[in-house]
């Protein structure tokens, strides 16, 4: 029944009825946003309080709000932002060796023959089982389509390291689906 | 380099005896594999979905709480934690008391208080062009002009039907006694009387906020929806309208209103734009029954050209040009 509202309509109804407003945008996009940083940082409870910052300060600043794009993209780019923010908060260390996982299981049927569903949840768990830096890095790169340069600048590291982080996330999950390459 | 000279090289290297030239070969051969895996791998992880399904409305109850702990955070840390509550509670009460009174914050505007009694209908044209028809037995109360308020806010208990000029910048706000409707779009019917126990929304076009004052139901309206809000908390909806707005049949009744009035209520129900910068008889107060569906809105000019004297005609840009004219 309820009607799905528009992205202007929406906007609009931030200015005149704050509180339904983020009543809907949260109802709409709250697994959206989720979904955007978990895609970086696979850690549900962190995932969590990382997109409340983000709809807590749209509500925050819901009188001034200037939206350009839709709301999704502003949204999804909000959401990047706090999580790199983050992630510089935590001053993590992205020159320093890091534990490998490199437990594998090998594919039960020939290659040929591995259904696409199949193939999807074996990259998901190989990307999961990437050590949180390099799958930062790998994320960032892969997923949101950032340069080696800006990754670095957002986290503040070298592209030296960038660069250093996306080979060795390779280097893992060509082992972890050799059996696929 | 095939297979089988991979696997040759390959042993020669396990067993110590692989020439310089043949291990620059066996390492090419490698980062050729590696580039090769690199690209589907980079190619593949485009398909990682990351599924992560979170509990929306769990995540609704914290946030919200997180809303309401805002709007106290002038105070550093409260003594008590239900002070804070009860501070909130005062601040919504007092907001509402200027919500209820919105019309006696400035005192230069006059409050307008429309009643009717039993088979009474009246319309009545409010100054941006909105047009209310009021049924029977019901009260309506509005502001003389709007423009110095955010919000077009009116007040209503018992049955009418809206007609609202689109206006996004201010909000056309109807309050009965226990709910709120919020219009987003244009034309809709409202009941309310305070001896029923619901309030029912109709909506012919466009789209309208439908809230609970208490908070207790909102919902979005669209065209040819209609839902019912009772008092017990109960709502109902239902898909098709019944038309519910029919009672006023395709009759404007206006009753000692001012002719500026009446022309803005002809303009938009005939859908047409007048000039009536010559006109003399704006602030005339006149009353009358239009039937719209029988009559043309040159037929009704045409009965004020006999009895008041105006004079009108339309121009090249299609807008009627109404001059002239009399009170009697």
């Amino acid at each position: 029944m309820q009607h799905k509202i528009t992205d202007q309509e929406l906007l609009h109804l931030l200015k005149t009825d704050g509180d339904y407003a983020m009543k809907l945008l949260f109802g709409n996009y709250y697994g959206f946003v989720c979904n955007a940083i978990f895609k970086v940082l696979p850690d549900k409870a962190l995932v969590e309080d990382l997109a409340q910052e983000v709809f807590y300060e749209i509500w925050r600043r819901k009188d001034k709000l200037k939206i350009s794009t839709t709301i999704s993209a502003y949204l999804k780019r909000a959401a990047i932002n706090r999580t790199l923010n983050y992630i510089r908060d935590q001053k993590i260390k992205f020159d320093e060796e890091e534990k490998i996982d490199l437990a594998y299981s090998s594919a039960p049927k020939a290659q040929q023959q591995v259904e696409a569903k199949e193939m999807e949840q074996m990259i998901n768990a190989a990307i999961d089982s990437l050590p949180e830096r390099c799958r930062i890095v790998f994320a960032l790169s892969r997923f949101e389509e950032m340069s080696y340069k800006e990754i670095a600048d957002k986290l503040n590291i070298s592209i030296k390291t960038v660069e250093n982080q996306i080979s060795k996330a390779l280097k893992v999950l060509r082992i972890k689906l050799k059996d696929h390459l | 380099m095939n297979k089988k000279r991979h696997i040759e090289l390959l042993l020669k290297q396990e067993k110590g005896n692989i020439q310089a030239s043949e291990q620059a070969k066996l390492d090419q051969l490698h980062q050729e594999e590696e580039a090769l895996a690199d690209a589907k791998i980079f190619q593949w992880s485009k398909q990682y979905s990351g599924r992560f399904e979170p509990n929306v409305d769990a995540a609704w109850s914290k946030f919200q709480t997180k809303m309401e702990n805002t709007s106290s955070e002038a105070i550093v840390k409260p003594l008590f934690p239900n002070l804070l509550r009860i501070a909130a509670a005062v601040a919504v009460l007092v907001v509402a008391y200027v919500f209820i009174q919105p019309f006696g914050k400035s005192e230069a505007v006059a409050l307008i208080n429309v009643q009717t009694a039993d088979n009474e209908q009246k319309t009545i044209a409010l100054e941006d062009g909105t047009i209310v028809i009021l049924n029977e037995n019901s009260g309506f109360q509005y502001l003389e002009t709007f423009s110095d308020s955010k919000e077009r806010k009116v007040y209503l208990s018992g049955e009418a039907y809206f007609d609202v000029a689109r206006d996004e910048q201010h909000p056309f706000i109807i309050e009965s006694d226990f709910t709120k409707v919020q219009v987003l779009g244009t034309a809709f019917n409202v009941r309310t009387y305070a001896e029923e126990d619901f309030t029912e929304v109709e909506v012919v076009e466009g789209k309208v906020k439908f809230e609970a004052k208490d908070g207790s139901m909102k919902e979005i309206l669209t065209k040819e929806q209609r839902v019912t809000f009772h008092k017990t908390g109960k709502i109902t909806r239902k898909d098709k309208t019944s038309n519910a707005q029919a009672w006023h049949s395709n009759k404007l009744i206006f009753k000692d209103q001012s002719f500026g009035a009446i022309l803005k209520g002809l303009e938009r129900t005939y859908d047409v734009q007048m000039d009536t910068s010559q006109l003399n008889i704006l602030d005339c107060k006149f009353s009358v029954n239009i039937d719209t569906k029988a009559k043309t809105l040159e037929s009704i000019l045409d009965d004020w050209k006999m009895t008041n004297a105006i004079r009108y005609n339309k121009n090249n840009a299609g807008q009627y040009v109404i001059r002239g004219g009399h009170c009697y």
